[in-house]
């Protein structure tokens, strides 16, 4: 007949709590990864648009005769 | 309309992960491995997503070197970057997953070593982007590196066939058992990354556009 001691369920449990442990590790880090990835494209998004709104204010300045205003149009050219 | 329909696609995304994380909660515990088991649900999708990324580069890369169109050339960076941060994940979540089944968080397997050079292949890809000024060149450069790079791709999938590894063989759509309830997590789980990738790939598509016209305003500001 097969006996289960104490001490086996208590290392069962022990084992059990362990893998929910490392489950939320795991669940967690593969979030983290895409939330700070997705941060990091917020932040370049950020920063781009600041680039081109000084970008637009240099041309402005620089040719004030010029009724655009340097604006130019969202660049879509398949050519660079 | 567009932004619309990315919020939305983000949405559902999102729902369907948060849904299928208390599905999965909610299931027994795999009789030998416990709940470690579980992150397959995550590491298998994200893997998939990640692999899907590889192709649709490939396709991008192929594509810019028979057109010249940069919106090519644009397609093949954004998404080899979204599928970058899926691998990323797949690692991670393997290593865990490794630690608690082996005893170890890595092993010099096939699977294992495969998926990381594909990792640092991809990630020598978008080096070697920035290290390319001039934007034909860049283009051409990237998209010769990322065609030799997705050699590496069948050789990551195929790995567990073509040798004895110490990875698992799969489980979904192999010639393991489990129960449908199970693949359906996983089904959806793999449509959640895929659209969350979609999202990702067209907010950094639109970032590439937003980078073009730094390039022209740049040019104009330099004509004066």
């Amino acid at each position: 007949m097969l006996q289960v001691s104490p001490v086996d369920i208590a290392r069962e449990a022990q084992r059990l709590q362990r893998n929910y442990q490392f489950l939320s590790y795991g669940l967690t880090a593969a979030w983290l990864i895409l939330v700070a990835y997705v941060l990091m494209m917020v932040g370049r998004h950020r920063k781009l648009q600041q680039e081109i709104a000084s970008l637009r204010a240099m041309i402005e300045d620089r040719a004030p005769g010029d009724r655009s205003g340097g604006r130019l149009a969202p660049s879509r050219s398949t050519t660079v | 309309m567009r932004d619309k329909l990315l919020v939305f696609l983000g949405v559902v995304a999102m729902l369907l992960l948060a849904r299928d994380i208390l599905v999965i909660a909610g299931f027994p515990n795999e009789a030998n491995q416990g709940a470690i088991f579980k992150i397959i649900f995550f590491h298998v999708p994200v893997a998939m997503a990640a692999m899907l990324c590889a192709a649709a580069s490939l396709i991008g890369s192929v594509m810019f070197l028979l057109t010249r169109n940069f919106k090519y050339d644009a397609l093949a960076v954004s998404v080899t970057e979204v599928g970058l941060a899926f691998l990323a994940a797949n690692l991670v979540t393997g290593s865990i997953w490794g630690r608690v089944i082996w005893g170890i968080w890595w092993t010099w397997d096939a699977r294992l070593t495969s998926a990381l050079v594909c990792w640092l292949l991809y990630a020598g890809y978008l080096m070697l982007r920035h290290a390319i000024e001039e934007p034909t060149q860049r283009a051409t450069f990237a998209a010769v590196f990322s065609i030799f790079a997705f050699i590496d791709v069948p050789i990551v999938i195929f790995s567990i066939k073509w040798w004895r590894t110490q990875h698992p063989q799969p489980v979904f759509w192999g010639g393991g058992s489990i129960p449908g309830d199970w693949y359906l997590a996983a089904l959806l789980n793999l449509l959640a990354m895929v659209l969350l990738g979609i999202v990702l790939t067209v907010v950094r598509l639109r970032q590439e556009e937003a980078q073009r016209e730094i390039d022209s305003l740049r040019r104009t500001a330099h004509a004066f």
